[in-house]
């Protein structure tokens, strides 16, 4: 019997046979020889992703992509806020998807170093990367916990408690450090109702059954291409490590889920490997289902490479692109229990 | 917190908490903060102090969360809710950060003890600088807690950070014993 690891690893190969045996290489080396910071399996990839608007993905800079903060409403208003970051010298004007979001146009230091930035009425984060919070609903939470499963630094966790302050959240992250980071943003922006533990997410279901969860996965981060200081080359073998963790993550948020709960998995990767191919397989061999997804920003891939993609990912999975958004490369895809 | 740990839980406001709140609030406002709080305790068993929490919830889901905590890997939690103090040995507590947070999501105003602070102050308390005589607004001092530091704030009513009070011969200066510039200075 092929494991799901061993399937994922057959199945992607078998992809990237097809990308190499279709991409016309004349296309590939024009391509890395503009963006030499590029692998060449990550410009195949692309290239055969989104054809020739695969460029200006790649052309796309640092100074193209909004710069936001989430205005944290526990504490203190849009509004008020800009009003007092306008008294700096900020020039902001409103998230176009999100109500409590703010574009800093013009900034005269870093939003970083400002004494409301201390006082908790706001954090920095991603224009894209604040709309995976909305997505998984977390003010209609009734009975069970909400479940953050790779919480990080806590910048979405301590959002899911700006959206329901009242309901017991459960934070996980392998990494110490980064839960440290998290236990003061959570001060720091009075998020008084995480509890957050040191744990791998890949054993809640022993643990906690949930009614909602997050599942930020771990990813290639291929959406940050837009940002030097953050683009990685990832090969094909990178891709597919992460795509087996990925599925190992998802695996274990399905079994945590309580019957109709709702799961939102998000990356901030535009591969489809990360994304579709991956809640294509968890929709297959497990008890879930594509969701409608509400979100602004582009359906979901149906066709790619060959590989086997459900066609429901297209309603439940919605993508955020540098080159139109304005925004971090950024998947968001809603899921619900059987 | 860190492995081999105690935590230890209880519903509403342990007494050292609430004492210490008292510095600053009133009873009525301690009163509306304990129907929607767990208090938990950890302690490293190498430690002769120990870390102070709050979870502020639903009051209906208040009693889940023991028997939450003893279904995860308690050795392994990193935070309840929000640290708000430390406990060394002898029952008195040093309130954190964390402590003016609860209050301010609350909505309970310090009406005793602080100190509110000119707004250029109130920006260089935030770099770790003492408060000088001069840019005091208002002191309140509370000869109750004369031990507790006093919560800074600034014009606007908004805490700051701690600080203890020195006299001099030009009034009274404010030592700056925690502000909330520690959110970036600790590189956490």
């Amino acid at each position: 019997m092929t494991t799901m690891p061993k399937l994922i690893e057959l199945e992607l190969n078998k992809a990237y046979k097809h990308i190499e045996n279709t991409i016309k290489q004349e296309k590939l080396e024009k391509t890395l020889s503009k963006h030499p910071w590029l692998h060449p399996h990550q410009a195949a990839r692309y290239l055969t992703l989104l054809g020739d608007e695969a460029e200006e993905l790649f052309s796309t800079t640092e100074k193209e992509i909004m710069k936001t903060i989430r205005v944290n409403t526990l504490l203190t208003t849009p509004s008020r806020l800009e009003k007092r970051l306008r008294e700096k010298g900020f020039r902001t004007r409103p998230h176009p998807y999100i109500s409590y979001g703010i574009v800093v146009v013009e900034q005269p230091y870093s939003p970083g170093a400002t004494i409301e930035y201390l006082l908790g009425y706001y954090t920095i984060q991603g224009p894209a990367s604040m709309l995976a919070v909305p997505a998984l609903k977390p003010e209609e939470a009734k009975e069970k916990p909400i479940v953050d499963m790779c919480a990080g630094a806590g910048i979405k966790t301590t959002q899911i408690s700006q959206h329901n302050p009242h309901h017991t959240i459960i934070a996980l992250d392998t990494n110490r450090r980064k839960l440290a980071a998290l236990k003061n943003n959570a001060s720091r922006l009075a998020a008084a109702n995480i509890i957050a533990v040191n744990m791998d997410a890949r054993k809640t279901p022993e643990h906690i059954k949930a009614e909602k969860i997050l599942l930020d996965a771990p990813c290639s981060g291929e959406g940050l291409l837009p940002f030097p200081a953050r683009r990685r080359k990832r090969s094909f073998n990178d891709i597919i490590s992460r795509t087996k963790i990925q599925y190992s993550l998802l695996e274990a948020a399905v079994k945590a889920l309580t019957e109709e709960g709702t799961l939102v998995y998000s990356t901030c990767s535009l591969a489809v490997e990360e994304n579709e191919y991956v809640i294509s397989l968890a929709i297959k061999n497990s008890d879930i289902e594509a969701s409608h997804n509400p979100l602004p920003g582009e359906p979901g891939v149906e066709d790619y490479a060959n590989l086997p993609i459900d066609p429901r990912v297209k309603n439940a999975c919605k993508r955020f692109y540098p080159h139109i958004h304005h925004t971090e490369g950024f998947t968001v895809c809603i899921l619900r229990k059987k | 917190m860190h492995t081999k740990e105690k935590i230890k839980c209880t519903i509403g406001l342990t007494e050292p908490l609430a004492t210490l709140l008292q510095c600053y609030t009133t009873k009525e406002n301690i009163g509306k903060l304990k129907e929607k709080t767990i208090t938990c305790t950890a302690r490293k068993t190498t430690q002769p102090y120990s870390y102070i929490f709050v979870m502020t919830i639903e009051a209906a889901r208040i009693k889940q969360i023991p028997q939450l905590l003893a279904s995860l890997e308690t050795n392994n939690v990193v935070t309840i809710g929000i640290q708000v103090a430390i406990n060394p040995a002898g029952n008195k507590l040093i309130p954190a950060l964390g402590l003016l947070s609860i209050l301010r999501k609350a909505e309970i105003k310090p009406i005793k003890h602080y100190a509110r602070v000119s707004d250029k102050a109130a920006t260089l308390y935030t770099y770790g600088r003492d408060i000088l005589p001069s840019s005091i607004i208002e002191l309140n001092i509370n000869e109750k807690c004369k031990d507790k530091p006093v919560i800074v704030l600034t014009r606007e009513w908004e805490p700051i950070g701690y600080g203890h009070i020195q006299p001099t011969d030009q009034g009274v200066l404010i030592r700056n014993s925690l502000d909330i510039g520690w959110y970036l200075r600790s590189g956490v």
